[in-house]
């Protein structure tokens, strides 16, 4: 992971694509703390994602990134809890 | 015809002067060809015979 | 969607109803997830795609914390916004496909379960097939690449992935052996052929789970330790094509195929025979949008032309379904062009409302390939977390 210093970072994330690289932009971006996210795939037969974070300075952009990847997999977590919850409730309308 | 190792069951061997078998391209039928044989079906008399597929085990990757 | 929620996201179900007669035309959505403070046209902008004859507009997604600094407001999401937010309900279920709606998350959440759907989620496959005989007119590329697109049953957490990088040895732990015997007796070879003798249908049920491993190792390098039906899963559940009627190759009289196809687990990112889906798609859902109140000779139109399953008359005049059917979508976008409609209706899309379908292969039932996309998903960004 390389970066300018600062409240400004660039990680490099290896062996990542789009699946990974948009859900974080996407986690980052709703955290009022992070001024700037985004992610670029250098080239497209290479399997490396570049993920630029800017925070306000309140936090550095490791936590920020940190905090994200955190969140999305608890949203996973309460997404699959949520999922067995309307399974039950399926099965339960037809019977 | 099956004598030998693979190559003599398939392939000619000389010094058995045994021939090789070939299947009929009309009828199906196999047919031994030794050397100065005619090129032809003993059973339909078609004139067009095709060498046997080998029998050793050929591996192909499923893509 | 009737939790109750705290913070600045209210959830206003009652929203709609509150409109009273001549309420401006945003007013009427559904809020599912308002942000305070924000003017209702934009409030429109921010949840609903709205759709034109030819384009649609305001497709933009506002996921940023900062998208209405402008306006003063946050519309910033924590975690525990998302938990109040999110919500699933199945539709449609069986063994084969589920379809169900995924609401309050971003686009790029519900594309990354797409992706991870489509080419992340592990099964088994026939890799590679070693030919005893094969005289049919199919050649034996041909053959082999048929086989690998059969969807074999078998539970891929019992298997481990094969380091094929590592050169490491098929074993019962990574490898399922089939074999493959069909011959056709049309009539004995040395008879006269392809004349009314018809043919034969090799189809995938011929393939036959061989538990003690391949029958040929010196040729196939494989050698199984222990039988993988003395494991109970396997015994109970054995190995099988998940469809029996997948024609291979026709044989006609005196010809045969006799192989030994291998499975091994994998992922359709390195081949799509790979992937447990057909496909997993996911569409916006869709709104028809009143924009005035209607009563009379238009109202009478519109349940004349589209029936009762699209509209209704309700105490307060003309009413739009919850969800219009799919046929009716596109007549409503065209009408909604034209000079006389276009200030009274609207086709539009919920922009965090996706209507989720995965349709197995019949490998994995649907609902636990979306769990182990979520598994796959979460501990990709556990991941990330682990590497900083």
């Amino acid at each position: 992971m390389t970066g300018e210093g600062g409240n400004t970072y660039t990680f490099v994330l290896e062996d990542e694509d789009h699946t990974i690289g948009a859900t974080l932009v996407d986690v980052l971006n709703q955290r009022g703390d992070v001024v700037f996210a985004g992610y670029t795939i250098p080239h497209p037969s290479e399997r490396k994602v570049q993920l630029c974070v800017q925070t306000n300075g309140e936090i550095s952009p490791q936590q920020a990134l940190a905090a994200a990847a955190e969140s999305l997999s608890s949203m996973c977590a309460s997404t699959k809890v949520e999922l067995e919850r309307s399974l039950t409730a399926f099965k339960e309308s037809l019977s | 015809m099956n004598q030998g190792g693979t190559a003599a069951r398939y392939g000619y061997n000389a010094a058995t002067g045994e021939g090789v078998w070939y299947v009929c391209g009309e009828c199906g039928a196999e047919n031994k060809v030794k050397p100065g044989d005619t090129i032809q079906c003993r059973e339909c008399g078609y004139r067009i015979l095709y060498k046997k597929r080998t029998r050793r085990v050929v591996q192909y990757e499923a893509r | 969607m009737t939790r109750s929620s705290t913070g600045k996201r209210k959830s206003s179900k009652g929203g709609k109803d509150g409109a009273s007669g001549s309420a401006p035309a945003e007013t009427r959505l559904e809020r599912d997830f308002a942000v305070s403070g924000l003017p209702d046209y934009l409030e429109a902008q921010r949840t609903r795609v709205f759709c034109g004859a030819e384009s649609n507009t305001s497709a933009k997604y506002f996921g940023s914390a900062h998208s209405y600094a402008t306006h003063g407001v946050s519309n910033s999401k924590t975690f525990k916004d998302f938990e109040e937010g999110m919500s699933i309900r199945v539709r449609k279920l069986n063994e084969e496909m589920m379809e169900f709606d995924l609401i309050g998350v971003s686009p790029s959440f519900a594309n990354a379960l797409r992706r991870i759907l489509i080419s992340e989620v592990p099964t088994m496959a026939i890799e590679h097939v070693f030919f005893l005989n094969n005289t049919s007119t199919i050649p034996d590329e041909v053959v082999a690449h048929r086989l690998g697109l059969i969807p074999i049953a078998a539970d891929p957490s019992m298997f481990s992935y094969r380091g094929d990088a590592a050169g490491e040895a098929k074993n019962e732990k990574n490898t399922i052996v089939l074999k493959l015997r069909a011959s056709c007796h049309g009539k004995k070879p040395g008879g006269k052929t392809n004349q009314g003798n018809g043919y034969g249908k090799v189809k995938s049920s011929e393939l036959k789970w061989v538990p003690a491993g391949s029958e040929i190792p010196e040729e196939t390098g494989v050698n199984f330790t222990s039988s993988q039906d003395t494991t109970p899963e396997l015994k109970s559940n054995p190995v099988r094509p998940v469809h029996e009627d997948i024609l291979i190759a026709k044989l006609s009289a005196g010809q045969e195929i006799e192989l030994e196809a291998h499975c091994t687990k994998g992922t359709g990112a390195e081949h799509a025979k790979w992937s447990p889906v057909a496909t997993a798609w996911y569409r916006l859902c869709p709104e028809v949008v009143l924009l005035q109140d209607m009563a009379g000779g238009a109202a009478e139109e519109l349940l004349e032309t589209f029936g009762s399953s699209v509209f209704s008359m309700g105490p307060s005049g003309l009413q739009a379904a919850q969800e219009p059917p799919l046929e009716c979508l596109e007549r409503i976008r065209a009408l909604s062009a034209e000079d006389e409609w276009k200030d009274k209706l609207q086709l539009r899309k919920k922009k965090e409302h996706y209507i989720f379908t995965i349709e197995s292969t019949g490998v994995v039932p649907p609902q636990e390939l979306l769990r182990t996309a979520l598994d796959i998903l979460s501990k990709k960004a556990q991941g990330i977390v682990l590497k900083l």
